[in-house]
Formats: C-alpha cells, sequence, structure tokens
C-alpha cells in the first residue's frame, strides 16, 4: 500500500501530467503503469526491501515518465487539440524564421569584407576596369576602396543594410529557447501541445525549401552579369534555408 | 544491451512460447530468459505491446485478479506469422553480420 507522496504516486501523478491529451491509450498506460508498478513493488517488498525502497526501485526500473509518455500517441485530432499543436508549431516556424533571417543578416556582415575584397581584387562590382581608380570612388577620403563596396553591400535579402537584423536575429532565437523552456516545464511538453513529426518537417521543410531555391536562383543572376549589392545577402540566406529545410526533411522522415 | 530495434521479436517470442500473459509476468521472462541482458526500461514495453496491438499482431484485456486487475496479452495469427518472418530476418541478419567478422577472434594484441 502506498502513502501520500509515495514515490510510486509521485511517478503516477508525472506520468499523468504528461499523457494530457493522449486520450483512451493515455488512461490505458496510466493504469498498466499503476498496475505494474504496483506489483514491482510487492516483489521488492517479498524480496526483503522496506516499502519505501521497494518502490524507488519499482519507479527506478519502469523508466523516465517523460521518455514513456512520449511514446503514447495522441488522442485522435479534435479542433482544439489541432489549434493547441498549431499554435506550437506555428511558435517554433516564426522562432525559425525570424532566427534564419537575422543570422542570414549577421553572417552577411561577416563575409561582406573578404568578398568586398574579392570583388575588387578582380574588378566584379563594375563595368570597368580599376573599379577603385574612378572618380566617384571612395567619396569619403579616409575610406579604403574595400569598405566603400562593403557598405554598398544588403545585408538581408529583403530590408537593405540598415535592416536590424542582429535584433531580429536574437528575437528569434529567443523564441526558440523560450519554446524549449516551456516545453520542459509546462505543459506545453505534452502530446496534447506537440505537433505530429511529419506534419511539423513538412511545416518546416516546404517554405524553407521554397525559398532556398528563389533566393538560390537570383542569386546567381545577380551573380551573372555584374556583381550586385543584394547578391552575397541571397545566397547566405538562400543557403541557411536550404539548410533548414534539409534538416526538417530529415526529420520528418526519421518520424515517420 | 540495447534492445529497441529488435523489441517486437522478442516480444513476439516471449508471447508465442508463453502463451497469453501480462505485462509484469512478460517482462519478466524476457529479463529472465535473457539471463538478465535485456534488462530495459520496464515501461518501454507497453508502447511496444500498444503498437503490436494496433497492428494486429497481438490482443489484449483486463483480467480480474487479486489484488488488482491486470491486462494479459495474447498472440494473433498474424502475429505467429510475424514472429515466423521476423525469426527469419533476423536469423539471415546475423548470418550474413557472422560472415563478415569471420570466426570468432581471440584478445585483440596491444
Amino acid at each position: 500500500m502506498t502513502t501520500a507522496q509515495s514515490p510510486v504516486e509521485r511517478y503516477l501523478d508525472e506520468m499523468f501530467d504528461r499523457l494530457a491529451g493522449t486520450g483512451a491509450p493515455g488512461r490505458r498506460m496510466l493504469a498498466e503503469a499503476e498496475s505494474h508498478l504496483l506489483a514491482a513493488t510487492e516483489d521488492g517488498i517479498g524480496r526483503g526491501l522496506d516499502p519505501e525502497t521497494a518502490e524507488r526501485d519499482a519507479v527506478a526500473r519502469f523508466g523516465a515518465a517523460a521518455e514513456i509518455a512520449r511514446q503514447v500517441p495522441p488522442a485522435p485530432a479534435s479542433l482544439r487539440a489541432a489549434l493547441r499543436r498549431s499554435a506550437v508549431g506555428g511558435w517554433a516556424v516564426a522562432g525559425a524564421a525570424l532566427a534564419w533571417y537575422g543570422t542570414s543578416g549577421v553572417l552577411t556582415w561577416l563575409l561582406g569584407r573578404p568578398f568586398a575584397q574579392l570583388l575588387v581584387a578582380t574588378d566584379r562590382f563594375g563595368r570597368d576596369r580599376n573599379m577603385c581608380e574612378r572618380p566617384w570612388v571612395p567619396s569619403e577620403p579616409g575610406l579604403d576602396c574595400a569598405g566603400h563596396y562593403f557598405g554598398q553591400l544588403d545585408r538581408v535579402p529583403v530590408g537593405g543594410a540598415r535592416f536590424p537584423f542582429a535584433v531580429v536575429a536574437l528575437i528569434g532565437i529567443g523564441l526558440l529557447v523560450a519554446l524549449v523552456v516551456a516545453r520542459r516545464w509546462t505543459p506545453l511538453g505534452t502530446a496534447a501541445w506537440t505537433p505530429a513529426g511529419p506534419t511539423l518537417g513538412l511545416a518546416f521543410a516546404v517554405p524553407f525549401g521554397f525559398v532556398a531555391l528563389l533566393l538560390a536562383f537570383y542569386g546567381v543572376v545577380g551573380a551573372s552579369a555584374r556583381m550586385q549589392n543584394w547578391t552575397l545577402s541571397y545566397f547566405v540566406a538562400g543557403l541557411l534555408a536550404g539548410v533548414i529545410a534539409v534538416v526538417a526533411v530529415r526529420k520528418a522522415r526519421r518520424a515517420t | 544491451m540495447d534492445v529497441r530495434g529488435h523489441l517486437d521479436l522478442l516480444l513476439l517470442a516471449v508471447l508465442a512460447d508463453g502463451g497469453p500473459v501480462h505485462g509484469y509476468a512478460l517482462i519478466a521472462a524476457l529479463r529472465d530468459r535473457s539471463d538478465g541482458m535485456f534488462d530495459l526500461p520496464e515501461g518501454t514495453v507497453y508502447p511496444a505491446l500498444h503498437r503490436l496491438e494496433r497492428e494486429g499482431l497481438v490482443v489484449s484485456h483486463w483480467e480480474p485478479a487479486v489484488p488488482r486487475r491486470r491486462r494479459v496479452y495474447a498472440l494473433t495469427s498474424d502475429g505467429r506469422q510475424a514472429r515466423v518472418a521476423k525469426q527469419v530476418e533476423w536469423r539471415s541478419f546475423v548470418s550474413g553480420v557472422q560472415s563478415v567478422l569471420g570466426p570468432a577472434a581471440g584478445p585483440v594484441p596491444a
């Protein structure tokens, strides 16, 4: 017999919380867990353990409640469940999108100076030879030629050089971290709030994959005749979007 | 030893040889028959049994018992066929691995 707040009861309370939204399969899992843990406790007492130790031993052998609850399928979708899962999925996609857009700006900024130096060295930023010797470059006496062209580079595909890409990246990363923390410590981590793996994978893979192809195409166009100021940002953002899409596809395939 | 990739076959084998059995006894049989090698987290067996039931390989029902009711699992005819098929697949896999490894080797020289 267990007492209030005994190890088995604490475990079953945690599993009950973790199984929220799983409906009949969750109720059955909980009932079988209780039956199993009580039988294991009785066995432990029969082996000479005191009741408290026998319960702790039974719980330890049963495994982590979070890991077991994750294997119980969610209840058939209702409108409320679909909205909950969509909200969490939307949160994840929005965070990833902001982090992607802002991070591509940070990377473009980091790569911009060597990129501009490469353009100057190869005369790819203008039609004429000796692009750094023309009268309009540089307008500011203290500015070197590569620095001038670096200043002309767009940091993000749409938004230009003045776009607050670093702030956007931090907001996106903050959203993702907040989601991970919320799923660890609140009911947002239960099956009721968890989007299906393949669905979430598609929600990432389709838009990011499409954007990756589009930006790569425009990046090639921008680099073909004479190098445009937005070319680097298109390539960087496109590459990052492609990486996210590939990771999403792989995770979706693993979840099916 | 990590048995997650082979848990289905192990459960089907225990059910095929032991007949209808409740989860706690099934897990004990799995541990005893493997001499303790397959000492997996016991709770993970239940979701696996539920999945096998959804696939039509096992059936289950609550059995009233003292001091508490228990869910008893039994193999279906599809489950028996699946056990044989998975067993053949496993033996082919082991045979292939054995062919690659060759005869049992002694200690690795330093």
